[in-house]
């Protein structure tokens, strides 16, 4: 179907207003939201994943695709079944305590919807306390912490901790400029990535390892 | 525990600069090894040229310190603005004064003599830059190393007063929130995240018996109060020389930097922000980005094509000046689209040695993006067409080219460069001693914090284009 080629491209592009415009048409001329969903919306922002980690594009770029699919995802809402909305997994998601910074948060955000994971996002300057109560009530697989500054970094550790002494069963994934590999062994986390595009793809890994 | 070639540097008081502070990531720490010929690293060969590594200089972070070790550190070299604005001033002070202004970066003490002249300036490089470049990882490092870092501050200051031989009656300092608190050796921890509690935000009195330990008479430091963590005493410091709170006309007062502040306001009160625009416009994160040294672009023409290069040499690399100017000249010819995609090749060639690829444009765009949006949402309920810019960077701007990358509004129409409006600040209190006029600034001054902005997302994702469009 030739819209959602349409929708695809100018989400890819980033061209909210038009992205909106062009979603409305194909539910007026009778095509599923599911559908554009699953088959334009969704695609979309995994090939933006794919050119992200392939150097093809860079973080303004995907900021404002994600733009467009966020208004998309808007004008869909109201029509999409439960069986859409209902994903083999989700996670919670913010940037630590002390730390307002939210671009590379967002970016992991965008990555991982685009995989088709449910995204609770706690916005930023979040309690290692508020990560682990959300993460309990909304159920979910995995917590992911991000952090971009030094002087914040230790809140993920305490975010680990907490995870460990309550017994609870999630996956702790790391993030951000500061973090290493290294300091994900140190504390004892269970997964960093250096880029938004492979956060999302250990997810998915982890959310299936799981689930056997 | 091993330590390497740089701390080693580190606690025998030798400061080089180390902005990655010893992360293997800015390749700035060079240094001559001349007993032994360590291995390099693929990493460190790729920040060191041939010639360079034919020469034994290395990379001080990547190498343990082996004893015997016999190491040959460069004098640290860069352009500092430091012109005094002497007219107009009547003087309420009798006797010398000392005033100076602590930048993370660079530090500028001029010397004045009781009738108000100017007898000596000196600018040197801040040596906590071996602790890292920007304010964070100085407050990080501060966990393990305050005392270093407040000492290696005030031993370089104190070194160059003693050396001067002059009495000094009263000092007046300014400096950001974060390098005023290492001189007057307070904690800066709760400057390094939310909610970003200033310790000592008033302006400070104290004995100089308290600062410096080798200066055997006593006179009175103060220093420019601060607004918040992010627009410090500095800021406040050009706000009162360029008597903006006396200004009928409201107006925008920004310092260009990598933190970016900005002010607006008049006599009856400012509101002022900051925006984190990362390192990009000094250069650092562009692959052939550089500071304001010889060989750097200062200012590009696309048509006919012109290149200004500082000191008149080969273009080596391209310093933030030459970047807004290039990426208007860009803008103007069409040469890159909205959202900065090369329209023709993959690269922009400017020189044999100078090319920007997709990546490098990206870096320069969040960074633009950054202060675009703190500007937009001060002007959000506010007119102004005038435009004052402080600092060193600063000056070299062209309006147009501003107007052009859309950093600043189409409504500006004046526009007037400060210079160092900071180390301006420090000499009018000198003159003036109106210290209530300074406290004041802080008193109608109210800080907003952009990322808790409700239009923070969608302004800051609008700024990323490089053109005026709906999109």
């Amino acid at each position: 179907m030739d819209k959602l080629i349409e929708i695809n491209e100018i989400i890819q592009k980033g061209r909210a207003k038009i992205a909106v415009k062009l979603v409305k048409e194909a539910l007026d001329s009778g095509i599923k939201a599911d559908t554009i969903l699953k088959e334009a919306i969704l695609p979309a922002m995994n090939e933006v994943g794919i050119k992200f980690k392939n150097e093809e594009i860079f973080v303004p770029e995907v900021l404002i695709a994600a733009r467009a699919t966020n208004k998309s995802v808007e004008v869909l809402k109201p029509f999409l079944s439960e069986d859409a909305t209902k994903v083999s997994g989700s996670v919670v998601i913010g940037t630590v305590k002390g730390d307002l910074h939210d671009i590379g948060k967002n970016l992991v955000r965008i990555m991982l919807e685009g995989k088709g994971i449910v995204v609770h996002d706690l916005g930023t300057d979040v309690l290692a306390e508020r990560f682990v109560e959300e993460a309990l009530e909304k159920n979910v697989d995995i917590i992911c912490c991000s952090a971009l500054l030094t002087t914040t970094m230790p809140e993920m550790k305490k975010v680990v901790d907490l995870v460990k002494e309550r017994n609870l069963d999630f996956k702790v994934m790391i993030g951000g400029a500061p973090v290493t590999q290294e300091y994900c062994d140190e504390i004892g986390a269970d997964c960093y990535t250096d880029d938004a595009a492979s956060a999302s793809e250990e997810a998915v890994r982890l959310i299936l390892e799981k689930g056997q | 525990m091993k330590k390497t070639i740089l701390d080693y540097l580190k606690e025998n008081h030798q400061y080089i600069n180390a902005s990655c502070n010893g992360n293997h990531q800015c390749g700035q720490c060079k240094v001559k090894l001349l007993n032994r010929k360590p291995d390099l690293s693929e990493t460190e060969k790729k920040f060191l040229s041939h010639e360079e590594i034919d020469n034994s200089i290395i990379l001080a972070c990547f190498h343990d310190y082996q004893k015997d070790d016999e190491i040959l550190v460069f004098d640290m070299k860069m352009d500092i603005l430091d012109t005094l604005d002497e007219k107009h001033i009547h003087s309420c002070f009798e006797g010398n004064g000392l005033i100076i202004d602590i930048g993370t970066t660079t530090i500028v003490m001029k010397w004045i003599g009781n009738k108000g002249e100017c007898l000596k300036t000196d600018a040197f490089i801040n040596p906590q830059v071996s602790f890292g470049g920007d304010v964070i990882s100085r407050i990080n490092e501060s966990k393990k190393h305050f005392d270093a870092l407040c000492y290696c501050l005030i031993h370089e200051i104190e070194q160059r007063i003693i050396k001067q031989e002059m009495i000094i009656n009263q000092m007046i300092v300014c400096g950001n929130t974060t390098m005023t608190h290492f001189f007057i050796k307070e904690k800066v921890e709760t400057l390094g995240k939310a909610p970003f509690h200033v310790l000592k935000k008033e302006m400070q009195k104290i004995s100089s018996y308290h600062i410096f330990k080798n200066i055997n008479y006593e006179f009175p430091i103060i220093t420019f109060p601060h607004i918040s963590a992010f627009v410090g005493g500095d800021i406040v410091a050009g706000i009162y020389a360029s008597d903006l709170d006396q200004s009928l006309k409201k107006v925008l007062f920004v310092d260009l930097g990598t933190n970016g502040e900005m002010v607006l306001g008049n006599k009856e009160g400012f509101i002022v922000t900051s925006s984190a625009a990362g390192p990009a416009f000094e250069g650092v994160g562009i692959s052939c980005g550089g500071s304001s040294i010889n060989g750097a672009i200062s200012h590009v023409s696309l048509q006919p094509f012109r290149l200004e290069v500082i000191g008149s040499s080969e273009a080596q690399c391209i310093c933030g000046s030459g970047l807004i100017s290039l990426f208007s000249e860009l803008v103007r010819n069409q040469k890159i689209d909205e959202l900065g995609h090369i329209v023709d090749g993959d690269e922009i060639v400017l020189s044999k040695k100078v090319k920007l690829n997709s990546k490098d444009i990206s870096h320069f765009q969040l960074s633009k993006a950054a202060i675009e949006t703190g500007i937009k949402i001060l002007l959000e309920n506010n007119e102004t067409d005038t435009l004052y810019i402080a600092g060193g960077f600063g000056t070299h701007l062209d309006i147009n080219d501003l107007k052009n990358i859309r950093v600043i509004p189409q409504t500006i129409k004046n526009i007037k460069y400060l210079g160092n409006s900071a180390i301006n600040g420090c000499y009018k209190l000198l003159m003036s001693q109106d210290f209530n006029r300074v406290n004041e600034i802080i008193e109608k001054s109210q800080s907003i914090d952009l990322s808790k902005h409700p239009d923070f997302e969608d302004t800051f994702i609008e700024s990323m284009y490089f053109y005026d469009e709906d999109y």
